[in-house]
């Protein structure tokens, strides 16, 4: 019993603070689960966004969730979604090994759930799986990193989150390029844990050690923003910075000449269509799309930052 | 849950009275716990679990193939691309191939020229091939020892990125076909002024400027 009190107070408290109680629309098709990551980091805002918008314009009611990467706060939310009835879950896991309990939990009660964003080492279980191509992300970012600090020099490589498996395979694709060149140096390589304080603090503790690096590789956003903080309160504006994601900070920062490039990944995009085809799942019992999808990331420039707005490319 | 059955012969020993592994039996047993084998375990963990096919034979067998009955002209190619008013999807599909909207466009073309430059300096070594109807584009033949891009995986059908478990596996597949070219492009020494014929694969988002990198995958 307490423990139930103690989910509904989480959920209550959620929807709360994201102002997205169940909404009701027009036609009653039901309610669709949204449940994400963080909602105070903007890529997963933009996710929630997107699946929101779309559900609604499609008749559906809403529950907007956030799981904040607990597994075990996850396994409660998407029980406690269940038991509340709806139709469908749309969800960016909070681990890609331990929640393949939970998406079987929820088709075994007859629960349709699409997964955005993080993949699960398991078929058959959720409707889709929809994740972006990090490793096109991650290959292109490096070898733009290359062309720009050259094929020898120091470097840093400051990842999003070990435990996140599109971090660890974005990590992957950057040494997939940059391990190719001897005369690379990577002298640090930290986990920053996705945020940006944390990146700030490990760049000024590197920077202590290592004031000759040519260029920090970043595994997310706001790590780059981070490292840029770093870098700028030492005065080096030298150091030359990549990351990915694509959100609007990363976008003004290389405007201002201060990130050199980044991967905007289309969260937005990503969410519409997960929300798509559980519509589609809910009105036909199949999808008529392959479980495992890829997203494009967009290498974002100079030349094309201006296009980027909430992780949605302009003028695509 | 599932216990291996060589774990619990290992609680088993461990266990300070017969009546303490009893009723860790009776909890299991009510917990929905399932005794299996070592082997079980391993079928258990490896059920659906797909690692795609193997690298060097689909280099051999199925993409060059591929690549030697596709090929165009690389001047065709880039005509079709830079023409007033072409679109870029239009082209892919007529001349290219890719597997959804996630991959660029991968063309594979063939290349009939006189070596130009070549730098062997960088990793990413590279010839440089003068070709009829280029255009304003400059063509490169990728010599390595770091070939750019994974072209050669993704514009052959018969392999797709389902036939994997992850990004991760599909990634160290396109690697490994990459590095079975790289050992391969080693008899293949270009020299300034003299022909070539290659059949190779460039890929691009959009119509390209400038440099057109092509990996060749057969040579002459």
């Amino acid at each position: 019993m307490l423990a139930k009190w103690v989910v509904s107070a989480v959920c209550a408290a959620v929807i709360g603070s994201f102002g997205m109680a169940a909404h009701a629309a027009a036609a009653d098709k039901g309610t669709i689960a949204i449940l994400v990551n963080a909602l105070d980091n903007p890529y997963y805002a933009a996710e929630a966004k997107g699946a929101d918008t779309r559900a609604k314009a499609l008749g559906y009611k809403t529950i907007v969730l956030s799981h904040n990467e607990d597994v075990n706060k996850q396994n409660e939310l998407v029980s406690l979604v269940i038991g509340r009835g709806v139709k469908g879950i749309v969800l960016d896991n909070a681990d890609s090994a331990a929640s393949v309990a939970t998406v079987q939990m929820a088709k075994d009660k007859g629960v349709p759930v699409v997964l955005i964003n993080r993949e699960i080492p398991k078929d058959g279980i959720a409707i889709a799986q929809l994740s972006h191509n990090n490793l096109q992300a991650g290959s292109e970012v490096a070898q733009l990193f290359v062309d720009t600090i050259g094929e020898s020099g120091k470097y840093v490589e400051l990842t999003c989150n070990l435990a996140d498996k599109n971090c660890v395979t974005r990590s992957q694709a950057f040494h997939q390029v940059l391990d190719q060149f001897p005369g690379l140096k990577m002298v640090a390589h930290q986990d920053a844990k996705g945020a940006l304080l944390p990146a700030k603090q490990a760049m000024d503790s590197i920077l202590q050690e290592h004031s000759d690096i040519k260029g920090v590789i970043c595994g997310n956003g706001p790590v780059a923003l981070g490292a840029i903080a770093s870098l700028q309160s030492a005065g080096r504006k030298d150091v030359v910075v990549v990351g990915i994601d694509g959100s609007n900070d990363e976008r003004d920062a290389i405007l201002a000449g201060k990130l050199k490039a980044t991967v905007m990944l289309q969260a937005q995009g990503i969410a519409v269509h997960g929300v798509n085809l559980l519509d589609t799942y809910l009105k036909t019992g199949k999808t008529g799309e392959p479980e495992r999808q890829l997203s494009r990331g967009i290498l974002i420039t100079k030349t094309n930052a201006a296009k980027v707005k909430d992780f949605d490319y302009q003028g695509k | 849950m599932i216990i291996r059955a060589s774990k619990y012969m290992r609680m088993r020993r461990d266990c300070a009275s017969r009546l303490f592994v009893t009723a860790v039996l009776i909890s299991a047993s009510l917990g929905g716990c399932t005794v299996v084998s070592d082997q079980e375990l391993a079928q258990l963990q490896a059920k659906g679990q797909r690692h795609g096919p193997d690298p060097v034979a689909t280099l051999a067998t199925g993409v060059r193939p591929y690549a030697k009955s596709h090929a165009k002209p690389i001047g065709e190619v880039l005509k079709a691309l830079n023409a007033d008013g072409a679109s870029f999807d239009d082209v892919c599909k007529k001349y290219g191939f890719r597997q959804t909207t996630a991959f660029p466009c991968n063309f594979w073309i063939s290349v009939d020229g006189k070596v130009g430059a070549i730098d062997t300096a960088s990793r990413m070594g590279k010839a440089e091939v003068a070709v009829a109807d280029a255009g304003d584009s400059q063509i490169a033949l990728q010599l390595g020892p770091v070939l750019i891009g994974t072209g050669v995986r993704d514009g052959y059908p018969g392999v797709k990125y389902s036939d994997f478990d992850d990004q991760t596996r599909f990634a160290v597949f396109g690697q490994a076909m990459n590095k079975q070219l790289v050992t391969e492009l080693q008899t293949f020494k270009p020299t300034t002024g003299s022909t070539v014929h290659v059949v190779g694969v460039f890929s691009g988002w959009s119509a390209p400027a400038g440099l057109v990198r092509v990996i060749p995958v057969i040579w002459q």
